[in-house]
């Protein structure tokens, strides 16, 4: 190993934003700075009890078998968020059946057209968002249209690479996320697990919280949604249950 | 956050936007087109291109009051990098 090119003073006296520094240096710099960070609650007691609430920099993610109710649970969370505005990414809904699936229709943000497979251009839409209405929250309903799977060379990794810059633009922007990923067939009267998100296990990997949520196939209205885990609390496997009430999912008592 | 607290923070950032401009403009230096003043200058862009990352971090959740006083203090620190720029255009020659 060559040591006789090393400056050492430029190292010692190196004062750039990302220098090095102890611990308790760190500790006060964070103190005496003014971060912005934002917290939402999703007003359903058990889920605010278990994550405390939503934090600015995290990727949480929905998920669960077709028909579960991804995208009703978080149509709910976009209402209960309010006044904190969110900015949806809705792919699987033309934007007219997508507004007609609120019982009223609450205030969020949409792009006027959506453009499948880029990641640059969902980028520019958040920043537009953010600069134009300060949002808080971002919904993308699903991960499978943020990429090309016919493209793809190697799904998993091409997921986890969209699942990492989200996560980077969550924290760079003080962002709380949403992305919703379907399941691959599970047995619908099997409880699903983390393991059984579709293509993908970096999803549950490099996501802050996983929401996974299933059909009581035995009632008419009711599911179950389970934080799977959350990297914040560390809470894993509890779930709760939820009805479809005027439109809307709530909490309601287990029995 | 309440509305006094917005103010509060909005003052508190102007105030600090005011002593960076002290600090930092060009005009306070006295040193300003001299060629010893292009690493000044690129000190200067990159402060600025700093605290619009931080201000930026502030838009999330923002309500109408906080979303404009952000825009407006990021749109200070963008003619002030504009205005270094130039002065670095001159002092070096080259954009």
């Amino acid at each position: 190993m060559q040591t006789e090119n090393i400056d050492i003073d430029r190292y010692l006296n190196y004062k750039g934003p990302d220098q090095v520094v102890t611990s308790f240096e760190l500790s006060d710099i964070l103190a005496q700075s003014s971060e912005h960070s934002l917290c939402v609650k999703s007003k359903m007691p058990t889920l605010d009890r278990l994550l405390e609430s939503f934090e600015s920099g995290e990727l949480i993610a929905i998920s669960g078998p077709r028909k579960s109710g991804k995208t009703l649970l978080a149509q709910s969370l976009t209402v209960n968020f309010l006044p904190i505005k969110s900015l949806w990414f809705s792919y699987e809904l033309t934007m007219k059946q997508f507004l007609r699936t609120f019982p009223e229709l609450p205030l969020f943000i949409s792009p006027l057209k959506l453009k499948a497979y880029s990641l640059p251009w969902l980028k520019e839409r958040i920043l537009e968002a953010l600069f134009k209405h300060g949002i808080g929250v971002v919904f993308i309903d699903h991960l499978h249209f943020l990429f090309d799977l016919v493209r793809a060379k190697n799904t998993s990794l091409e997921i986890g690479q969209v699942v990492r810059f989200l996560k980077s633009l969550a924290i760079e922007y003080n962002l709380i996320i949403f992305l919703l990923c379907h399941m691959r067939k599970v047995d619908l009267e099997k409880e699903p697990t983390d393991a059984d998100v579709r293509d993908s296990s970096l999803v549950s990997s490099e996501s802050d919280t996983g929401l996974i949520l299933w059909r009581l196939v035995d009632t008419e209205n009711q599911a179950m949604v389970k934080v799977a885990y959350s990297r914040r609390t560390g809470v894993l496997d509890k779930a709760f249950k939820v009805a479809k009430i005027n439109g809307l999912l709530r909490e309601v008592q287990n029995e | 956050m309440n509305d006094a607290e917005v103010i509060r923070q909005a003052d508190k950032a102007l105030q600090e936007l005011e002593e960076d401009i002290n600090t930092y403009h060009p005009l306070a230096w006295y040193i300003a087109w001299e060629p010893e003043a292009a690493g000044k200058m690129q000190e200067l862009i990159d402060f600025y291109e700093l605290r619009k990352s931080q201000w930026m971090r502030l838009l999330a959740g923002a309500d109408e009051i906080r979303r404009k006083t952000v825009l407006e203090l990021m749109r200070c620190a963008d003619l002030e990098i504009e205005g270094a720029k130039s002065v670095l255009f001159m002092i070096r020659g080259v954009a």
